[in-house]
């Protein structure tokens, strides 16, 4: 399980955001409150740039709150020790980030490959985890990241997330850049292997379709700073109810609510 | 789009596309068009001509104290050849150059893994190749002879000075241009340091880095020559460049023309099998480059 108390950050320097009326740097996430429940997926939404990518990587200790506390698995992350923490969690970065100068083999055996594992054992989880989603092992393992089309890297980085079978999932909008059929085909089979594994998923994306597939819960982020306006179930719709009615309600809803201003800041 | 658009406004239409059947797509070139596509052999002709105009403008002269042909320059290299005498110039000129080159190498990469990893680093270096890096490094052959004297050590002075600067400055701007995406996976998995460099940083950068490499390789290559050409022998062995210098003022022009052309053979060498292997080994087969 994954839980956010109070968490906030601000950059230090000039970011985006920039300055609010008082001069102080405005911060990227601020007083962040949500839980995910074990064996439970949820989704981020939120207009860019309002601190989904940086609310994640609190979560593996990239990113280290400025206030508040990130707790895995009832434990707070601060002290953990952070890359056995990171190896243990599986992280699809936004933007891909394969290796370029390594086969996929390579790039899915990372982990393992660091943890020191015989051989035949990375080679028999490298070709487990291909077959997982849906690269023909015999076929691609020896290719290298730029003989892929982009949906094919995704599924490289997935497998590699995967490779160490973790029990929480970091996705950061995975399926982005992807065209409309392949990235229903990648939600199909992303489902499938939650539904084996029953990982903790948390999922960033800007579709609020695919949030409603993908999550069983989502959390609308309002913009910067990151705070979360609002959490709604969706548990009830899987890719077939896409187009039924009640689906149509709950886009609509989620659309309304992410258009609706926020109120004026205050003055102190 | 609801604004007005000028007819004809074409149908619309749905098509029944039959099934794709497999086939071989590829065509056979005629046997002119495929040799054309040769590289090597188009590369080849070029050569072949700049030689033959060579050796007319060089008929059409007639003087061999001031033009000896490609012929006469051909046989010159081949007598030296055969006495071994152009060959151990040669190894002499190509030993320093190793020797600086790769201390520039060593040099630069110390240089950048510093700039990389903290900010006195990163200012260092950008102070340090703004001062440099416009300076030619023969300018300080002087200086380099005043302090290293008459030998080896001045010349590999002004070699790390033509390396180290566009190397780093090449190495530091490819580090630079490293996708965010890739430094938050290497950063992900727990990379840190030398591991952090060596792994995420130059391979992703190699394009830039091995542009530095060539740029430094032919700085210094230049550089020698310069600078064996100025000073020549230490204590009676000198390089390619001295080799140049003394049939000169010989007036053994054919053999000026032979150690210029084997410096030119030299240059063309590393940079069409040396580098060229390089990069199709690396940067090609990754596909960080066409
Ligand atoms: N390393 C950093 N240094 C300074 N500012 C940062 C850094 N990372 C993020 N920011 C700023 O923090 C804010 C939140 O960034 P974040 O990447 O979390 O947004 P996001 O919601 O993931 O956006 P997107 O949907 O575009 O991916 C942005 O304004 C960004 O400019
Ligand atoms: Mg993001």
């Amino acid at each position: 399980m994954i839980r956010f108390e109070g968490a906030a950050k601000t950059y230090p320097g000039k970011t985006d955001p920039g300055r609010g009326p008082t001069g102080l740097p405005r911060p990227a996430l601020d007083a962040f409150d949500l839980s995910v429940e074990a064996g439970t997926t949820c989704v981020l939404i939120g207009p860019s740039g309002c601190g989904k990518s940086t609310a994640l990587q609190m979560v593996n200790r990239l990113v280290v709150p400025s206030a508040g506390r990130v707790l895995v698995e009832d434990r707070d992350v601060a002290g953990l020790d952070p890359i056995s923490l990171r190896r243990r969690i599986g992280y699809v970065i936004q933007g891909v980030g394969l290796f370029p100068h390594r086969t996929v083999a390579q790039n899915v055996a990372t982990v393992p490959g660091l943890l020191g594992w015989p051989r035949a054992r990375i080679a028999e989880r490298v070709d487990a985890m291909l077959d997982l989603v849906g690269l023909e092992p015999g076929r691609y393992r020896d290719r290298r990241p730029d003989a892929l089309s982009g949906g094919m890297k995704q599924r490289v980085a997935i497998a590699r997330a995967l490779a160490m079978q973790p029990k929480v999932l970091l996705m950061d909008e995975p399926f982005a850049a992807l065209d409309a059929l392949t990235r229903r085909k990648m939600q199909e089979e992303l489902l499938a292997l939650w539904d084996e594994a029953r990982m903790t998923l948390l999922f960033v994306t800007h579709s609020i379709e695919e949030a409603l597939v993908v999550g069983n819960r989502v959390a609308l982020l309002s913009p910067h700073p990151g705070r979360v306006r609002g959490e709604y179930n969706c548990h009830e719709f899987d890719l077939s109810s896409i187009g039924s009615r009640g689906f149509q309600a709950a886009v609509q809803r989620l659309h309304d609510r992410l258009f609706e201003p926020l109120p004026e800041a205050a003055p102190r | 789009m609801s604004q007005a658009l000028s007819p004809p406004i074409r149908p619309e239409y749905d098509r029944a596309l039959p099934p794709f059947v497999e086939a071989p797509v590829e065509r056979t070139l005629p046997l002119p068009a495929r040799l054309w596509q040769q590289g090597w052999l188009r590369r080849g002709l070029i050569l072949l001509a700049l030689a033959l105009a060579w050796e007319a403008l060089a008929r059409w002269q007639d003087n061999d104290l001031l033009l000896p042909g490609f012929g006469a320059t051909l046989a010159a290299l081949a007598d030296g050849l055969a006495t071994g005498e152009i060959l151990e110039r040669t190894r002499i000129s190509l030993t320093v150059l190793a020797q600086g080159y790769v201390l520039g190498v060593v040099l630069a990469f110390a240089l950048t893994s510093l700039a990389v990893s903290t900010q006195v680093g990163r200012d260092l270096l950008s102070t340090l190749t703004a001062m440099f890096n416009p300076l030619p490094a023969i300018a300080l052959l002087p200086l380099a002879l005043l302090w290293f004297g008459l030998g080896q050590g001045s010349l590999i002075f002004v070699l790390v000075h033509a390396v180290l600067w566009p190397l780093a400055l090449n190495t530091y701007a490819g580090f630079q241009g490293v996708p965010d995406s890739l430094r938050m996976t290497g950063r992900n998995y727990g990379l840190e340091g030398l591991a952090y460099v060596g792994q995420i940083l130059v391979p992703a950068a190699l394009p830039a880095i091995l542009s530095g490499l060539k740029i430094g390789w032919a700085f210094a290559w230049r550089t020698l020559i310069a600078a064996e050409l100025v000073f020549g022998a230490s204590s009676g062995r000198g390089g390619l460049g001295w080799y140049i210098f003394q049939n000169r003022n010989e007036l053994y022009t054919d053999r000026v023309f032979a150690g210029l052309l084997l410096v030119i053979a030299i240059g063309l060498l590393v940079e069409t099998v040396v580098f060229a292997t390089l990069e199709r080994v690396t940067i090609r087969r990754w596909g960080q480059v066409r």
